[in-house]
C-alpha cells in the first residue's frame, strides 16, 4: 500500500512538473541568420546554372568537371561572394572549384533546367476590341512555360494595373486563356472591360536578371490607318528599358536592388521614381544627380551638410529672415523657393532611409522582400509629399514613413 | 495515518509545483512581450532622423 502511495505521489509530482514546464510556450522564436560566412560554407550550384560561394580571395574562378576538363567561370564578386553568370554550369554532375590557397572544393550541380539569359520573351501584338483583349507573344527557352509568366495590363490614363500570375489573378480579368498557336508562339485572350494602354509580360524569376520582359501598346478597334488597317505598334524590350521600364513600381525597385555594381550607374536604371511622376523631370533629375556625391559621406551630419550644399540651402531661419526682409513682391517667391529646398532635404531623408535599409539587406540582416516593400513605401511617400497641399498632410506623411521604418527595423536580424 | 500524511504531502507538493509553474509561465510571457522592443528603443538603435524633417517642415510652413 505504501509503495502504491509513493508511486501516486511521484506521478502527481511528475504531471505537475510537466504541466508547469510546458505552460510557458509562445516565446519569441525566430532569430538566427546573419553573421559572417565562413569560406565556401555557402557554396551552391542551382538549376539556372549559377555557381555561388563566399571566398576571401576575389580572383579568377576555375572549375574542373568529372572528366578533369578545366574552365574559367564568368561571374562577379560582391563583398567576397562570387556569383557566376547564368547558364555557366550546364551539365549535371560533380565539379571541383580550384583553389591553390585554401584547398579545392567539390560541388554538385543539378544541371540547367531554366535560365533567364537563354529565354526569349517578345510581345508581338495587343488588341482590345469590345472588352476583349487579344495578345500574341513569342516564348522560348529551356524550362519556359506561359503559365509561369506574369501578365500585367495597365489601364489607360491611370496607374492601375490588372495582373495575372501563377498564384493570383485580378477579378477584372475574366476567361483568361493562353493557347499555343505554333512552335514558341502563344495567344492570350481575356475579357477586360477598362480601356488598356499597355501590356507587359515578364518572368517572376527574372526580375532584374537580364531584364527578361516585354511591353507593347494595346491597339483599340478605332485606331486604324488610312487603308483601314490597324496601326502597328512596336514592342519595347526589357533589355532596352532596363529597370525603369517595368510597369509595376515593386518590380522596378526589386530590379534595382538586384543590380550588380557595374549596372547601377546605367541611366535607365538610375531614373528616380519621383522624377518619373513629375512635370519638371529634368530639374528633378538634376537634383538627384547633384546629391549622388553625398553618399560618399558617412551617414549623419556630414551627409546632410553635403545635401544642403547641393540644394543651396543654408540655415532655414536665416534664409527665411532674409526672404522676409525683401519687398512684398519678391518675398513670396523667395519663401516659395526656400520651401522647395527644404522639401528637397526632407525627401532626401526618406531616400537616405532606403539606402540604409539596402545596406542592412546586403549585410544579410533584412530580406530582399522586406526591403522592397519598404523602398516602395518610401517612394510612394515622396510622391504623396509632392501632392500634399497642407502642412498637416506633409507631417502625416513623415510620421507614416517613421512607422514604416520602425516596422522594418523590428525585423532586423540581430547577430548572435 | 502515515498513508494520509503522505497523501497530504503529495497534494501539497503538487500544488506548490503548479503555483511555481504558473508564476514561471507568467514570467516567460512577460519576457516574450519584453523581447519586442518599443518604438523608442528601435529609434534609439536605428535613428530615422525624421525629427529633423518635422522641424524643417515646421520652420518653412
Amino acid at each position: 500500500m505504501r509503495k502504491i502511495l509513493v508511486y501516486f505521489a511521484v506521478l502527481l509530482f511528475s504531471i505537475a512538473f510537466v504541466l508547469a514546464a510546458g505552460g510557458g510556450g509562445g516565446g519569441s522564436g525566430g532569430g538566427g541568420g546573419g553573421g559572417s560566412v565562413s569560406r565556401y560554407s555557402d557554396i551552391k550550384c542551382i538549376d539556372t546554372g549559377v555557381l555561388s560561394f563566399t571566398r576571401g580571395a576575389e580572383n579568377e574562378v576555375r572549375v574542373t568537371d568529372s572528366n578533369g576538363q578545366e574552365k574559367i567561370i564568368p561571374g562577379s564578386w560582391r563583398n567576397g561572394k562570387f556569383t557566376s553568370d547564368e547558364a555557366s554550369m550546364v551539365k549535371a554532375g560533380k565539379y571541383v572549384v580550384k583553389d591553390s590557397k585554401y584547398g579545392d572544393k567539390e560541388v554538385s550541380c543539378p544541371g540547367l533546367t531554366f535560365s533567364c539569359t537563354l529565354m526569349t520573351l517578345q510581345l508581338q501584338e495587343c488588341r482590345q476590341v469590345q472588352g476583349k483583349v487579344k495578345v500574341g507573344f513569342i516564348l522560348k527557352g529551356i524550362g519556359t512555360s506561359p503559365e509561369d509568366l506574369e501578365y500585367q495590363f495597365k489601364q489607360q490614363d491611370s496607374s492601375r494595373l490588372f495582373k495575372r500570375s501563377k498564384t493570383s489573378i485580378s477579378s477584372e480579368l475574366k476567361n483568361f486563356q493562353i493557347t499555343k498557336t505554333s512552335d514558341d508562339i502563344f495567344t492570350l485572350e481575356t475579357e477586360l472591360a477598362p480601356a488598356i494602354e499597355k501590356i507587359q509580360v515578364s518572368h517572376p524569376r527574372c526580375v532584374g536578371e537580364y531584364y527578361a520582359y516585354s511591353k507593347i501598346t494595346c491597339q483599340k478597334e478605332e485606331s486604324k490607318d488610312e487603308e483601314g488597317k490597324a496601326a502597328a505598334t512596336s514592342e519595347e524590350s526589357g533589355k532596352k528599358l532596363k529597370c525603369s521600364g517595368y510597369l509595376d513600381i515593386a518590380d522596378r525597385v526589386k530590379c534595382r536592388l538586384r543590380l550588380r555594381d557595374e549596372q547601377a550607374d546605367e541611366y535607365e536604371n538610375f531614373f528616380p521614381e519621383e522624377c518619373k511622376a513629375r512635370d519638371d523631370q529634368e530639374a528633378c533629375l538634376q537634383v538627384y544627380k547633384a546629391v549622388q556625391e553625398c553618399w560618399d559621406f558617412p551617414n549623419g551630419a556630414a551627409r546632410i551638410a553635403c545635401v544642403k550644399r547641393q540644394l543651396k540651402l543654408k540655415e532655414i531661419l536665416i534664409e527665411q529672415a532674409n526672404c522676409n526682409a525683401l519687398d512684398a513682391g519678391k518675398r513670396e517667391n523667395c519663401n516659395q523657393e526656400l520651401r522647395e529646398k527644404a522639401y528637397g532635404l526632407i525627401k532626401f531623408r526618406l531616400y537616405n532611409l532606403e539606402e540604409e535599409a539596402e545596406e542592412l539587406m546586403e549585410e544579410g540582416k533584412l530580406s530582399e522582400g522586406e526591403v522592397t516593400v519598404f523602398v516602395v513605401t518610401m517612394e510612394e511617400s515622396k510622391l504623396a509629399f509632392n501632392k500634399a497641399t497642407t502642412k498637416e498632410e506633409r507631417r502625416a506623411i513623415i510620421l507614416q514613413a517613421r512607422k514604416a521604418w520602425i516596422k522594418l527595423m523590428k525585423k532586423v536580424k540581430v547577430e548572435a | 495515518m502515515k498513508i494520509a500524511a503522505m497523501l497530504v504531502i503529495a497534494i501539497l507538493l503538487f500544488a506548490i509545483v503548479m503555483v511555481t509553474g504558473c508564476v514561471e509561465s507568467k514570467d516567460v510571457s512577460k519576457q516574450s512581450s519584453a523581447s519586442e522592443p518599443s518604438d523608442e528603443e528601435v529609434l534609439a538603435q536605428y535613428p530615422d532622423d525624421l525629427d529633423a524633417a518635422l522641424e524643417e517642415l515646421e520652420m518653412v510652413e
